[in-house]
């Protein structure tokens, strides 16, 4: 791809062709006779002159798809991704074998990745493979039409010139890339990896493994030529460059999405303060953006393995370049979200279940495994509680692990920095060990030499060990704490969502048991009558009481008629409190605390419920979507209704046995669970009042029926939400474990290479040293 | 090895006598803690190898060595206390003060208060640093043939005798009990006083030379320590850290094992295992390593220093010599411009003249009188200037001589130290390797 392979190609194809030279600067020309070499294979190692003219068509075709390429013919990464096609391929890797000290192959074996990329889920794969053997075995070997290759001998191939590649280097800079090359090999056999080489350094293994690659991270310009860090992604040949704040919002989204699913984590944020002082830019921090880029692979291709997100049209949309991400984030799914997500079905949260916003919503977690019902213990299992516990002590552990490493690295730091320092005094006392002047280099000097080489080599490898113990060591314990604390997020929205599912189930509880004094209170009023009526044929003044009574009955049946409805705060509408709240029912605030008739008990219900169940009654109650209405705002006037009655009710409160922990909006059952009292009292004292209340009872008992009816549609819904809930996280948790299980391994094995490979380094030159010690 | 000396002097080559067929190893080590009537004290064994006869035949019925080989095989153990090796210094530095004696480990008079001078750590350290002080008195042409040095290392009953009757003085100095002879040392002092803010004038080039090149020495040393002393902190370091990850795995495996709702974690559990027992292999080895640098190679190092410094004075004591000679020089010189200037008959001062006319003294025979005065004066002054001019340079061609003993030792001694380094750390790395590739092939 560069003018320099270019010649060199020219060279070995059109040894005696002069008029050639006059291409020599023209690569595509080179590229296209490249290609016609492997078609036809035939000629191998003889460079035949004769093919230089063929295909001129081709040649052509090839300069049009090059020159829609900006990069071209030059270094940039852009080259490769872009020209992913088939006959450039074809080059590459003829490029290969006949330049094989080509600079230019970092860019070549880069370009071969991303092709191989583009391929990997095409159904003419096979037939590649087969093309890249043959022409291997066609320039390598001189093999004639060779179809029997597989990809593995592709594979070896590139490797060893990928070594080839990196031994030619000898900076130290390049020693990294030596050890990194080593490294791909160990990566390529594991299941899980940290791992993103810059340039062609990439493993072959990997392409199977990592769909996704981030091959670039710099400065850019974004559409609204704004300068910033971008990192360029590629993915199925398409190219798209996003910077680290698109990064984070995408992961938000997801959450968001996606509530019941581990979401892959991203490094964190630059400290803000850190980032005024001295902003990002690709100069000057380039270890942070070497960290971030590794690390956002890691998360693009956690990602993409999981089914859930990659389905996930969002993240579609995130590696897709036709996408400005500041639309996608206003647009729908994400515009669409409902602001809480427990109010809609936990697995799509943006498909919208009118059922879903009767839910209450719990402002906390409050688990009362009192009022288990049977069917609890399949939806709250214990193994979860199990999890929970687990994860809290993992995560401790790990946290003292990633603290240990990260004094581990502050230490190797001290010590490679004296051992430089090291290194260096050693060198300069080899070159002064002599009390007398001496022109002629002694053993001892070369001695001494080679002892410094020795601790140089140490630092360079120690070094080379801390960073790799920085990478495979620190950075996923980070990776893996994160992934705790998000899976925490995950528990807690079960335990709410499980809340949800206490509350409705106690409610239906409380609602039955109401329903039952009802029906009892109905038995046992007939009863009274009765015995009224026994008794009024015996005495007169019986009598009266029962003439008074059925009086009051038509008062206040009329009253009821009418539809006079007043406030609960007046103290004497507290003596009819059915009528009161059978009138009020149109009146939302009101029917809130129009529950509390049914009962003490419901009362009690109420105040542990808390608002969500208020909420929820009054919506049963009502049975009109009142949907847009917002919780807050019912709650803000229950609470301004109720503390009205608090004056009134306080000392009665004591009464019942309600739960100390009473709060404003939870006073209104307290005055309405006072009536109640007075109606119970009253069943003995005051025999009109109950009469009078028979016909309401009777209305009541319909209402809490369509209510309980309500309220089990609900249940079920919970209960279904609840166990999909479960089997979803059970579902990540179980493959987060098996994650980190793998990601341990993993790294085990990754530090162990590091550490071989440093313990050889090190070894060899020290011994080295000896043998020159020896001799002195 | 006499290639490596290059000087100017070919008397070098003649007078340092070559160690080729002449074996002497010591080896000091198992600091042992003693106790005798007057408290507690530390006893070092110190074993000697070597074939000269005089170590075995004086002590040793004879008949036993037939050969050489015998004498080798014949290893003497005697068991000295610091103060012994500090008397057996002192003895050296008093015979042959043109000789540059290697440094002993200094009294350390701290550790005697803290009570610390028991520690392993304290008594491995100096034995080490006595070890160096015996093997360079063994590399030494002069001090290796010394009677004192084979009495220290073979006889017992004969050192006893030394011990008891000579006792080394706070200064330095040698106060021995019979004859109680130490007028010399006292002159050197005086001389060393007066001439202490004296610089030589005409100093040769190779011996600015040989300071120039012992000061950068010295330096390189000295950094070479200091900043090894750092490496081994950090290792020291490193090796708490290695140990606590280690800690911080061990849980994590405990965690694991006790989960029973996770499949595969027994295969973790096998390799979590065997990994850690990597990192704590890593934890002993670079302890050792550690250890091996703190009690050994910085103890040689910081006694490479001290050799220098001794190297230092020697070459103190050179210009010493040198001074003396030119500042009788330069008084013989005085001596015989005044004579001159009184034969020409312009010396003296015009007023003296003047009064000595005037008091009416013969100014002729005055003038002769001290003529002949300056001529006795010239004379004594001369033949002293030749003695001092003798010394001086006797003393310099032996300090030469020295030095190139000395460089011979040092690069003796650094070879061996440097060879201790890299096997050290070979070996180091060797373990690891051996332990890393195990488990490699585990994983």
């Amino acid at each position: 791809m560069e003018p320099s392979s270019g010649v060199s190609f020219v060279g070995l194809l059109h040894d005696n062709n002069a008029s050639d030279e006059d291409n020599n600067n023209n690569n595509m020309m080179s590229d296209s006779r490249n290609n016609k070499t492997h078609e036809e294979i035939d000629f191998g190692n003889e460079h035949n002159d004769d093919d230089g003219y063929d295909d001129e068509e081709e040649e052509e075709e090839e300069e049009e798809e090059e020159d829609n390429n900006p990069y071209s013919g030059t270094n940039h990464m852009y080259a490769s991704g872009i020209a992913a096609v088939l006959e450039e391929r074809n080059d590459s890797v003829h490029h290969r074998y006949h330049n094989n000290n080509n600079n230019n192959n970092n860019n070549n074996n880069n370009e071969d990745y991303s092709s191989s990329t583009t391929t990997a889920n095409n159904p003419s794969h096979e037939q590649l493979k087969d093309n890249y053997s043959q022409q291997l075995f066609g320039s390598n070997y001189a093999t004639i039409k060779t179809n029997s290759g597989n990809i593995e001998n592709y594979s070896n191939s590139i490797a060893s010139t990928n070594s080839n590649n990196m031994n030619n280097h000898n900076d130290k800079d390049e020693g990294y890339i030596v050890s990194y090359a080593d490294l791909k090999n160990i990566v390529s056999n594991s299941n899980d990896s940290t791992h993103n080489l810059p340039d062609g350094a990439t493993g072959i293994g990997d392409k199977y493994r990592f769909p996704i690659q981030i091959i670039e991270a710099g400065q850019y310009r974004n559409s609204l030529g704004k300068y910033a860090i971008g990192y360029t992604i590629s993915f199925n040949s398409q190219l798209v460059t996003r910077r680290y704040s698109e990064f984070d919002s995408l992961r938000q989204s997801l959450c968001k999405l996606l509530p019941t699913i581990i979401i892959p984590v991203i490094p964190s944020k630059h400290p803000l303060i850190k980032y005024f002082l001295n902003p990002l830019s690709a100069e000057n921090d380039l270890k942070t953006i070497e960290k971030r880029k590794r690390l956002l692979t890691v998360f693009l291709n956690n990602c993409y393995s999981h089914k859930e997100i990659r389905d996930c049209v969002v993240f579609a949309k995130f590696l897709n370049p036709e996408y400005t991400w500041s639309k996608v984030l206003s647009s729908p799914p994400i515009s669409i979200l409902p602001t809480n997500t427990l109010l809609a079905p936990p697995l799509a949260p943006t498909k919208p279940s009118p059922l879903h916003l009767l839910l209450p919503v719990p402002s906390h977690i409050v688990l009362d495994p009192q009022y288990l019902t049977a069917a609890d213990s399949t939806i709250d299992s214990p193994k979860f509680r199990k999890y929970e516990k687990f994860l809290h002590f993992y995560y401790e552990n790990c946290r003292t692990i990633w603290k240990i490493s990260k004094q581990e690295k502050h230490h190797y730091e001290q010590l490679t920095k004296s051992l430089a320092e090291l290194g260096a005094y050693y060198n300069a006392f080899s070159l002064e060990n002599h009390i007398f002047s001496t022109y002629k280099v002694t053993e001892l000097s070369k001695g001494i030499e080679k002892i410094g080489q020795a601790i140089d080599i140490s630092y360079v490898s120690t070094e080379l060990l801390f960073v790799n113990f920085q990478k495979y060591l620190e950075e996923p314990v980070c990776e893996m704490l994160q992934l705790i604390e998000e899976s925490e997020k995950i528990l807690k929205f079960r335990k709410l969502k499980l809340t949800q599912f206490y509350i409705i189930d106690k409610t239906i509880i409380k609602r039955n048991k109401t329903l039952k004094q009802l029906e009892n209170m109905d038995t046992d009023l007939s009863k009274i009558e009765e015995t009224l009526a026994k008794n009024a044929s015996e005495s007169r003044t019986v009598a009266k009481v029962v003439e008074n009574l059925k009086k009051q009955k038509i008062i206040s049946s009329s009253k009821t008629t009418d539809g006079i409805c007043l406030p609960k705060s007046d103290p004497t509408m507290k003596s009819h409190p059915f009528l009161a709240s059978t009138n009020s029912r149109d009146d939302m605030i009101d029917a809130n605390g129009a529950l509390g008739p049914t009962g003490s008990n419901n009362a009690i219900l109420t105040s542990e419920t808390g608002n969500g169940n208020e909420d929820d009654n009054s919506n049963t109650t009502h049975s009109s979507r009142r949907s847009s209405v917002k919780t807050v705002h019912n709650e803000n006037s229950n609470a301004i209704i109720n503390n009205n009655n608090v004056s009134i009710s306080s000392t009665d409160v004591n009464d019942k046995t309600l739960s100390p922990t009473l709060e404003a909006q939870q006073v209104s059952p307290t005055c309405d669970t006072d009536s109640n009292d007075r109606l119970n009292q009253s069943t003995n004292s005051k025999d009109t009042i109950l009469l009078k209340q028979e016909e309401e009872r009777k209305r009541e008992i319909i209402k809490l029926k369509t209510e309980l009816e309500k309220l089990r549609d609900c249940f079920e819904l919970i209960k279904k939400d609840m166990n999909e809930v479960n089997s979803s996280i059970d579902y990540e948790l179980v493959t987060l474990f098996a994650y980190f299980d793998e990601k341990w391994d993993y790294m085990m094995r990754v530090l162990t290479k590091c550490i071989l490979s440093w313990i050889k380094d090190s070894l060899d030159s020290w011994k080295n040293a000896r043998e020159l010690v020896n001799h002195i | 090895m006499n290639g490596d000396i290059p000087t100017t002097n070919d008397s070098n080559t003649n007078t340092v006598p070559k160690n080729d067929n002449f074996i002497l190893d010591i080896i000091v080590s198992d600091p042992q803690r003693q106790r005798d009537e007057s408290g507690s004290f530390v006893n070092y064994q110190v074993s000697t190898k070597s074939n000269i006869p005089s170590y075995h035949e004086n002590y040793f019925d004879k008949t036993r060595f037939k050969n050489k080989q015998d004498f080798l095989n014949n290893i003497l153990v005697v068991h000295r206390r610091y103060s012994d090796f500090l008397l057996l210094h002192t003895i050296l530095v008093n015979d042959y003060p043109s000789c540059i004696a290697p440094p002993i480990p200094d009294k350390k008079v701290l550790q005697y208060i803290s009570g610390d001078r028991f520690s392993p750590s304290f008594t491995e350290k100096r034995c080490h640093s006595l070890q160096n002080f015996l093997q360079k008195l063994a590399l030494h042409p002069t001090y290796s043939r010394s009677k004192v040095l084979e009495t220290f290392l073979v006889s017992g009953s004969d050192w006893d005798i030394y011990r008891k009757s000579i006792t080394v003085t706070n200064t330095g100095g040698v106060n021995v009990g019979i004859t109680g002879n130490s007028g010399i040392k006292n002159e050197d002092v005086s001389d060393v006083l007066m001439n202490a803010f004296k610089h030589v004038r005409n100093q040769s080039e190779e011996f600015v030379e040989i300071k120039e090149k012992s000061e950068k020495l010295e330096y390189n040393i000295h950094k070479i320590d200091k900043v090894t002393h750092r490496v081994v902190k950090s290792q020291d370091s490193l090796t708490e850290d290695y140990n606590k990850l280690n800690l911080g795995l061990e849980n994590l495996k405990e965690l694991i094992s006790k989960e029973e709702h996770i499949e595969n974690s027994r295969e973790l559990l096998e390799k979590l295992k065997i990994f850690n027992n990597g990192i704590l292999k890593m934890t002993y080895s670079l302890r050792d390593l550690s250890k091996y640098y703190d009690y050994e190679y910085l103890v040689d190092l910081r006694d490479m220093e001290h050799y220098v410094d001794s190297l230092k004075q020697l070459l103190k004591l050179k210009d010493q010599k040198q001074i003396d000679y030119e500042e009788l020089n330069d008084y013989l010189t005085k001596a015989i411009n005044e004579k001159n200037n009184l034969i020409s008959g312009y010396g003296g001062n015009f007023f003296t003249n003047k009064l000595e006319e005037i008091a009416g003294i013969n100014q002729e025979a005055s003038r002769r009188e001290k003529i002949a005065k300056l001529e006795t004066k010239i004379n004594t002054l001369t033949s002293e200037v030749d003695d001092a001019k003798k010394i001086a340079d006797n003393f310099e061609q032996e300090a030469l001589l020295e030095v190139g003993v000395f460089e011979q030792i040092k690069n003796e001694t650094l070879k061996k130290s440097l060879g201790n380094l890299a096997d050290n750390q070979i070996e180091y790395y060797e373990r690891l390797y051996q332990t890393w590739s195990e488990i490699e092939n585990k994983l």
